[in-house]
């Protein structure tokens, strides 16, 4: 091996110009697609798991945006705005016996009047729903503060049982919180990617959520905080309402309104995520094609590289051949001189990330094991290619055709 | 080491030029320990024949006998081991890599060989003494003359030992007295025992052969 090393490190370019610009090129384009790769993943894992949740009886309610636009302009006219919030009071009767197995919403907080965080709020049946019983039963012995679960930044920093102070919502609601557990970092159950009430709620409710705006007006809520609150928003469109039924609820016994009749529409949710995946991956393809365009563009340089690793040091390989050099070392030895670099790329961006990682640069679940194996096996696979075609030559010549420079 | 070759032919193939005929039927033999010179002008396969003998070239047909081994149907392995093990070949030019050091230069072939480095260092010393270039170790291949150029040239190909010396235009770049001293440092190693052969224009180098031989349109004339 040692004898290897030493050949592999004499094709290299005298001050190492080439090689630099290549190391500085994975470097980049694995950083590039890890975090494109991840968002794509983390997003999709999101909608499998808020998918999850759901069975075929269950749907969303979508009210018309005759609410929205009331809600917007306060200016409108009193009577219409009279009529709408009867209507939507009928609604809410309608559909308040699903709306009442599960609700969560979240909102914005301040912790400690410093870190900005994302506030998430569960019933009892939801977060059993998504699995929290665990945290459910540490929770609910806590009196005289909201028991709350905290991931990320803030679960370094408090400890299980430490109380801090939180302002809460648009109206800065004073909330006194106890901690009473972690989340894993990538949990993402609690995301939904439909859309949002106002004012500043976003996901799916119960109807005192939706009536009151207070997001500890649930009995028995547990809360989460997150202090990464871009990894979550997404633009507030529309009101909503997400209905847990039984599934004997189907459509068409009268549980649920299916047309606009009742002021609104309802979605089946599996086929809504179906589209939402859909929707998702559309939306994504400029980020996704961004990141194909730089895996080519790494797939060639590095396979232009082979070539000028190949061509430039064609006498020299000349040479080594007469000098007893096998075929197979040949190619071991090109393939060792590329697989140090992007070794020595895949170490720079390893120590990079973990940097980026612990000064809070980037969240660290967009470098999970899966996402890093993606971005290498593209490198891994444009090097395969490279050195494919370089056998191929190799395979082809004999010892003076390096020497007569053919 | 004895070399036979018969009915050796070459022939290059091209799509936009006829193919040359480099070597048509050739049969020649070089006895074990003997010192031959290949004479013959510019085209007619003097380098061709050496490049086969080297095993770095093979024939379009005929066999290359060492020691009674066929080395033109040998496998690439078995005939990398061959040139690496049992050929030394200076080289047209001399090939030495530039940007290393005369010790790395003269050392190569043992990076190709399953040798232990551990006396590189001394095998390097040794091979540099017989060429008259003691202490040149450090000296970087670039900084050297012509003639020192050659010499470690012939100190990379001996530092396996072999036992067959092929030198193509050992002295062609080199002056008079320059080309006589390579010259006698070739002798000397045939002394030693080792077959050696050297393709040469110059008649002088020739005379310095026991055998000599000529070579017209990829042929030894008789």
């Amino acid at each position: 091996m040692r004898k290897k090393l030493q050949l592999a490190f004499s094709l290299y370019s005298p001050y190492m110009g080439w090689e630099i610009i290549l190391v500085i090129q994975i470097v980049v384009f694995l950083g590039f697609s890890t975090l494109m790769i991840s968002n794509f993943v983390r997003q999709n894992d999101n909608f499998r798991a808020f998918q999850s949740l759901f069975s075929a009886g269950d749907y969303y309610f979508q009210p018309y945006d005759r609410f929205v636009e009331m809600m917007e302009n306060p200016e409108v006219d009193g009577e219409i705005k009279a009529g709408l919030i009867k209507q939507r009071d009928e609604l809410l009767e309608q559909i308040a016996p699903g709306a009442e197995r599960g609700a969560v919403f979240n909102t914005h907080c301040e912790v400690n009047g410093q870190e900005y965080a994302e506030f998430y709020g569960y019933n009892e049946v939801l977060a059993q729903r998504i699995g929290l019983d665990v945290y459910w039963e540490e929770a609910a012995g806590e009196a005289g503060a909201v028991p709350v679960l905290v991931r990320g930044r803030l679960a370094r920093q408090y400890q299980t049982g430490d109380h801090f102070d939180m302002e809460v919502g648009d109206e800065w609601l004073p909330v006194r919180a106890v901690v009473a557990g972690y989340l894993e970092d990538g949990f993402g159950l609690i995301k939904s990617p439909y859309g949002a009430t106002r004012p500043g709620i976003d996901g799916f409710f119960g109807e005192t959520a939706i009536l009151t705006s207070d997001p500890l007006a649930r009995r028995n809520a547990v809360v989460a905080v997150y202090d990464h609150p871009e990894e979550w928003m997404e633009s507030l469109i529309n009101p909503a309402v997400f209905i847990f039924s039984d599934n004997e609820a189907a459509p068409g016994n009268g549980a649920i309104p299916q047309d606009g009749s009742a002021g609104g529409l309802a979605f089946n949710m599996i086929e809504l995520t179906n589209n939402a995946i859909l929707y998702h991956a559309l939306q994504n393809r400029t980020e996704l094609s961004g990141t194909i365009a730089a895996g080519l563009f790494t797939g060639v340089s590095l396979f232009g590289y082979v070539f000028l690793l190949f061509i430039r040091n064609q006498r020299q390989l000349g040479v080594y051949t007469v000098l007893g050099m096998s075929r197979r070392t040949m190619m071991a030895v090109i393939l060792l001189a590329l697989g140090l670099l992007a070794a020595a790329a895949v170490l720079i961006y390893g120590v990079g990330s973990a940097l980026c990682i612990r000064l809070d640069f980037f969240p660290s679940e967009d470098f999970q094991l899966r996402v890093i194996g993606y971005s290498i096996l593209l490198v891994a696979l444009s090097l395969a290619v490279g050195m494919g075609v370089c056998c191929g030559l190799i395979a082809r010549r004999q010892p003076v055709d390096y020497l007569r420079g053919d | 080491m004895s070399i036979e070759v018969a009915n050796l032919f070459k022939t290059y193939e091209s799509k936009k030029r006829p193919p040359v005929h480099a070597l048509n039927g050739l049969d020649i033999r070089f006895p074990k320990g003997s010192m031959s010179a290949i004479m013959g002008p510019s085209g007619c396969g003097k380098s061709t024949l050496l490049n086969i003998l080297a095993g770095i070239d093979l024939p379009t047909s005929g066999s290359v006998r060492v020691d009674g081994q066929d080395i033109a149907q040998c496998p690439d392995g078995v005939r990398s081991r061959f040139r690496n093990q049992k050929i030394g070949y200076v080289l047209q030019g001399f090939e030495l890599i530039e940007s290393m050091s005369v010790r790395e230069n003269v050392a190569l072939p043992l990076l190709f060989s399953t040798q232990s480095l551990r006396n590189k260092k001394q095998r390097v010393a040794r091979c540099l003494g017989k060429v008259g270039l003691q202490g040149y170790e450090e000296r970087p291949a670039a900084h050297l003359s012509g003639g020192q150029k050659q010499r470690v040239a012939i100190a990379r190909a001996l530092i396996m030992e072999p036992s067959i010396l092929l030198a193509d235009e050992p002295t062609g770049s080199l002056d008079s007295r320059t080309a006589l001293e390579i010259m006698e440092v070739l002798s000397e190693l045939n002394r030693e025992g080792r077959t050696v052969v050297v393709v040469t224009h110059n008649p002088e180098v020739a005379k310095l052969c026991a055998a000599r031989y000529k070579m017209l349109d990829g042929k030894i004339q008789v």
